[in-house]
């Protein structure tokens, strides 16, 4: 009797008034006295039990404040709207005063009978809040700007470059794509235009670069390092850090992390040079000693620990937050037995000086025994006279030919380096030039081919190079792995994990992935997160590996279908209505390479009398697409009860 | 001013008053307000405005203006209201039973009133056109007294004619006209033809009369005239007299369910 009319289909389900209305479960003194309160009731909030709008579900447009404040622009004060509009705005400010919540009875009136839809909303009213007032859309809705490449993409791709150059280049012209199409589909909604996988778009001419197929510089990350000492003065100071093998290299980022569980001293040691020592203090050669014992302490412990010790390790170092899927990537299956060669390369009798070390019979100052060093550089020098003793023909004479002789280096195959062949002081290929570009893949590797060819030794060929496919290798004093594929998973971990700025350590191995030329060149690519208006960093919360996915906005002011618009399309394509921007924009700071769509591109149909043209045609309210989400759902399994 | 100088400048206050108030209203509603919120308390200060003319007619020992005056804005006043009653309906059919109950409600006060302000102007000029002034509460008395005349007159034409013509013709036609007051809606809307027809019936008759009945016949159709001076007198008076009765008690009723209705909006406005 005391209901004010029927309930919309929509809330069919409602079965009582108690499901909306917080009075219903009072009796009329109650009533009264919530008629005569001056406090509004929550009923707005019950709302909310069924429908979830997040945190700011009575904020204009149910999102934050902030949000809103971003899109406000500075010449909001444009008002091109009727007398109606400006009045009922000036009455809204003056009725609401300060408060700025709107309730959702403010746009959905129910009990308007069964077939009233709770969507229908005066468009005009959306004018009351908006600052920017327009009155007819063909002729005064605002013009477009930056829409709708208004941020930075997840993935650098310059169209011009490769619509305009690339694609027509000899070498790519067969395997470029010949359409839009190629590269973009529609999601299952048909709203979306998203890119396809790498393996279908990009692969075919990018693989190689990722690969290191044309790299000059190591085609390997740098993990597990020793770097160069200058034990002569170690040894002239009377520290004694045991066998030091000659090293040629310096401590990687990856090792610096590893190595700060451990008392090293590195934080004393940022402007020592470790090579030459002859002018550090004594207390800075006592770090140094102690860090060369933390490195070997950290060969000794992985080898004899195993990847469990690496997995202990590392979790300690980031808090216990990885987990164990993670960690394995971290470690990529690092071989044992690449381990076991470099340490009874460079450490010979690691074991006993540990143990003699940790029992403290073994400390700093302890007298020296008669050198053990393991010369990896000796090697090095000889192969240096062995490259200029190679014959014209690519063969190395007998006399220098170190592989015929009997030498322990010659036990182990992947003691044979054969990077110390060519290393001498001016490495033409030290700097980014692709010298054998137009060779491909066979003018780096010649020199070893030929050398494999014509020598009956099976392991000339260089550990990079025979380690193409990816994986670990050692190039020297270094442990180093190599990209096995596009998103390598333990690129990508480090990348990940080392995304926490806070730390200088993750900081450098952070810097040493995504350096211009580093390994792999991901972010060659991959672009970084944006948030609050900076750009942070790849973390391992905001996957920016992926192209644009409808889920990654969460916020969306826009609605916009494409599969509805295709008919329209004219034989340009998709370039009827994203046009490129064959000038560069370096003022906007985002590299979108499109002109920004305009607004008579859409009101050519969408105008009164035409196409629809209410706010809401192409604008959502309800921004927040968390509110669309599964994850809204309760689900909560609970036990099958008798 | 004349008085129909008065009406027009009067009206035309009131249709850009509603134009206003609905112009007003389809603002409030494009500010994201409830428009229904204002238009409900507009009413009722319009109800409570119009309630105030019933009091001071009841208190009219107390100076409060001339009554002419009063009058007028309650005229006019209740015109405004259903103005804003329609805004407040959104120009519908409400939904609700009790929202049906209380525009029906307001619908037969508004009718009653606009009705009471006819019979004010009309039926009172009408009253003061006929010959005679009867007093209302005297009426029955005539009317018994006529008819004990007229069937005294038909009893003597039956001695003195020697014929029941007459006779059974009032029976058959003219005893009900005169036994109680009949064909009140006809003088209510000032139409003769239900008389007329009855004294063309009388007129044809004529032919079946003889020389004493046409005499009897005559003396009756002059009881005819007499008893439609009677009707119309208690039609008209009767209207007068009691349309109060109707309006006042809707009002009442209207202001009761109006109440019941400020507490249910307020108690499930939710928080609009």
């Amino acid at each position: 009797m005391l209901s004010p009319g029927p309930l919309s289909i929509n809330h069919a389900q409602v079965a009582d008034c108690k499901s909306c209305h917080t009075a219903a479960s009072e009796d009329m003194s109650g009533w009264l006295h919530k008629a005569m309160s001056r406090d509004r009731n929550n009923d707005g909030e019950q709302c909310l039990n069924c429908h979830k709008l997040g945190d700011y579900a009575f904020v204009a447009h149910s999102t934050s404040h902030n949000n809103l404040r971003l899109k406000t622009r500075e010449d909001a004060n444009l008002d091109d709207s009727n007398w109606k509009s400006r009045l009922a705005s000036e009455f809204h400010q003056f009725s609401s005063g300060e408060s700025t919540t709107i309730a959702c009875s403010t746009c959905h009136r129910e009990h308007q009978g069964r077939s009233h839809s709770l969507k229908a909303f005066a468009t005009e009213k959306c004018h009351t809040c908006h600052q920017r007032k327009f009155d007819v859309i063909e002729e005064s809705h605002p013009e477009y700007t930056k829409y709708p490449h208004d941020k930075a993409t997840s993935i650098r791709f310059n169209h011009v470059k490769h619509l305009e150059d690339y694609f027509y280049k000899d070498e790519y012209f067969d395997i470029a794509p010949t359409g839009c199409k190629n590269c973009h589909d529609t999601d299952q909604t048909g709203e979306w235009m998203l890119t396809v996988g790498f393996d279908d778009s990009c692969s075919a001419c990018h693989i190689d670069q990722i690969l290191g197929e044309r790299r000059a510089s190591a085609k390997g990350v740098a993990v597990l390092s020793i770097p160069e000492l200058d034990t002569e003065t170690l040894e002239k100071q009377g520290l004694n850090i045991g066998e030091w093998p000659r090293a040629d290299g310096e401590l990687s980022p990856i090792m610096r992390l590893l190595l700060s569980t451990q008392e090293t001293g590195l934080t004393q040691l940022e402007r020592v040079e470790l090579y030459d020592l002859s002018e550090a203090e004594p207390e800075e050669l006592e770090h140094v000693a102690r860090l060369a014992w933390a490195i070997k302490s950290l060969f000794h412990d992985i080898q004899s620990g195993g990847t469990r010790h690496l997995n202990e390790r590392l979790s300690g170092i980031f808090y216990d937050s990885l987990d164990q899927s993670l960690l394995n990537r971290l470690i990529a299956s690092l071989p044992r037995d690449t381990l076991v060669s470099n340490q009874e390369d460079w450490f010979p009798n690691l074991a006993s000086e540990i143990k003699e070390y940790r029992a403290g019979r073994l400390t700093l100052s302890s007298p020296f025994l008669s050198s053990t060093d393991t010369d990896l550089t000796e090697s090095v020098n000889d192969k240096a006279e062995i490259a200029s003793s190679i014959t014209e023909k690519g063969v190395l004479s007998e006399e220098s030919d170190l592989l015929i002789e009997d030498d322990e280096l010659l036990e182990d195959d992947e003691l044979l380096d054969d990077d110390g062949l060519f290393e001498v002081e001016d490495d033409l290929l030290s700097d980014d030039d692709d010298l054998f570009a137009d060779d491909e893949n066979e003018g780096e590797r010649s020199d070893s081919a030929e050398i494999a060819e014509s020598s009956s030794d099976i392991n000339v060929i260089a550990s990079e190079d025979w380690a193409e496919s990816g994986g670990w290798y050692r190039d020297g004093s270094t442990l180093r792995y190599r990209p096995t594929d596009h998103a390598d998973p333990f690129l990508k971990s480090w990348l990940e994990v080392s995304a926490d700025m806070s730390s200088p350590l993750t900081e450098n191995i952070y810097s040493m992935l995504t350096a211009e030329n580093s390994v792999g060149n991901c972010m060659k690519c991959h672009t970084k997160s944006v948030q609050n208006g900076e750009f942070p960093h790849v973390s391992r919360e905001q996957n920016r590996w992926q192209s644009f996915k409808p889920a990654d906005k969460a916020t969306d002011f826009n609605r916009f279908s494409h599969v509805s618009h295709f008919s329209l399309m004219t034989d340009d394509g998709c370039s009827s209505c994203h046009l490129l921007n064959m000038e560069e924009d370096t003022e906007s700071g985002v590299e979108t390479h499109f002109l920004s769509m305009n607004r008579n591109t859409c009101t050519q149909c969408h105008q009164e009398g035409r196409a629809p043209a209410s706010c809401l045609t192409c604008h959502h309210y309800h921004v927040d697409n968390r509110s669309r989400s599964i994850d809204w759902i309760s689900d909560e399994l609970k036990p099958i009860r008798d | 001013m004349r008085f129909r100088a008065r009406r027009f400048w009067n009206f035309t206050a009131l249709v850009i008053a509603s134009l206003l108030i609905t112009l007003a209203f389809e603002i409030v509603d494009l500010s994201l307000r409830v428009p229904q919120y204002y238009s409900g308390w507009l009413m009722i200060i319009l109800f409570a405005t119009l309630f105030a003319f019933y009091l001071k007619k009841r208190l009219s020992i107390i100076p409060m203006g001339s009554s002419s005056l009063w009058a007028q804005w309650h005229y006019y006043l209740g015109l405004f209201s259903l103005i804003v009653f329609l805004n407040h309906i959104n120009f519908s059919v409400p939904a609700g039973k009790l929202e049906l109950l209380m525009s029906t409600l307001f619908l037969l006060v508004l009718a009653s009133g606009i009705g009471g302000l006819l019979i004010n102007r009309h039926f009172a000029k009408r009253l003061s056109y006929l010959s005679e002034e009867i007093i209302y509460e005297r009426i029955p008395g005539y009317n018994l007294q006529l008819k004990n005349e007229v069937e005294s007159l038909i009893t003597n034409c039956v001695e003195k004619s020697g014929s029941t013509t007459l006779a059974d013709y009032y029976i058959r036609h003219l005893s009900e006209y005169f036994h109680r007051p009949r064909f009140i809606i006809s003088h209510l809307l000032g139409s003769n033809y239900a008389i007329e027809r009855i004294v063309a019936g009388l007129q044809n008759q004529m032919r079946y009369l003889n020389k004493e009945e046409a005499d009897y016949a005559l003396l009756l159709k002059n009881c005819i005239e007499r008893k439609r001076m009677l009707d119309t007198h208690f039609a008209l008076q009767s209207a007068l007299k009691y349309w109060g009765i109707s309006h006042a008690p809707l009002a009442l009723s209207l202001m009761i369910f109006i109440s019941l209705h400020m507490v249910l909006v307020y108690a499930f406005r939710g928080a609009a």
